[in-house]
């Protein structure tokens, strides 16, 4: 499978690369607004819930560095990120998963790989959607 | 009336308290790992290191606030030791410091009439801890590991292996 990786905060996240529709630079990209009182960012219309990652998952992301646009079926979601960093293929083995118990809340991050060293959560794409 | 004491214990350093473990449920102790922290995940998880390829869940018990009758300040991430232990099928990272093995023979039993004259004060609320002593270093405090786990949201090996669910839903601090 090919994943995106991306940096938030100190960690990074690995997202299914086939369900990235875009990935938007506020900085750079002017082709879509961001409507920071309802928490989305509007692109060609449509409009796509902010999901942050950074700080625990907890801020609203109007502020993210970089958005990746997600769409699985007709969901959609923007999560903001810091950086976009690349693209990589990975062995679907590679991947050990999260057990349930930890977690406080809906959970957004499956599983856990090794990429050069570094540690990558797996976003749990159906979960953010 | 406590079971008896049947093998060694592995102690480390929590807090201010000196704790141990039953060696039995300690598969390993990990020199400073790793540990990324997990968005949406408790308080008292620290968060997750990888070994030998599995996902393990690294507790700062510090944090866990059931467990102590004033909680101490966190470990945090920079903890020296990482004590692995195997719960079923289950893993579980635990922070500490300062980690040795004792062995049982230089344990025993505090009689309730020595507790009360050290003083009965322990950090931990009662049914997660008990007193015992040990030759060299006075008075460790011995955790229930299925109490514990079972706080911390960790599926009972014994359910598992009845065929029921892998405790996803189990809330943690119970």
């Amino acid at each position: 499978m090919k994943l995106l990786l991306v940096r938030a905060g100190q960690e990074m996240f690995g997202v299914a690369a086939d369900t990235v529709i875009q990935i938007l630079e506020p900085a750079i990209d002017s082709n879509f607004e961001l409507d920071g009182g309802r928490g989305e960012v509007i692109y060609r219309g449509r409009r796509f819930p902010i999901a942050d990652l950074r700080s625990g998952g907890d801020r609203a992301g109007a502020a993210a560095p970089a958005f990746v646009l997600l769409e699985q079926g007709r969901r959609c979601a923007a999560v903001g990120v810091d950086v976009a960093e690349s693209i990589r293929d990975v062995a679907d083995g590679a991947v050990a998963p999260l057990p349930g118990f930890i977690f406080a809340r809906p959970r957004r991050v499956q599983g856990v790989l090794e990429i050069e060293g570094d540690a990558v959560l797996l976003l749990d794409v159906g979960a953010i959607l | 009336m406590s079971a008896p004491i049947s093998g060694d214990f592995l102690t480390f350093r929590l807090a201010a308290a000196e704790v141990a473990l039953p060696l039995g449920v300690v598969r390993e102790v990990l020199d400073r790992p790793r540990v990324v922290p997990v968005p949406d995940s408790h308080a008292h998880v620290a968060g997750v290191t990888l070994a030998h390829g599995l996902a393990v869940p690294v507790y700062d018990l510090c944090r866990f606030e059931p467990l102590w009758t004033t909680p101490p300040p966190a470990e945090g991430p920079a903890a020296p030791s990482l004590i692995v232990c195997a719960w079923g099928e289950v893993l579980i990272g635990l922070l500490g410091r300062e980690v040795d093995v004792i062995d049982r023979r230089a344990v025993r039993e505090v009689p309730e009439p020595e507790i009360a004259q050290e003083g009965a004060e322990t950090p931990f609320r009662s049914g997660y801890a008990r007193r015992v002593a040990h030759d060299g270093r006075g008075q460790v405090m011995v955790l229930d590991a299925a109490r514990l786990f079972a706080s911390l949201g960790v599926p009972d090996p014994r359910v598992r292996e009845a065929g029921e669910e892998d405790g996803e839903e189990n809330p943690a601090g119970r």
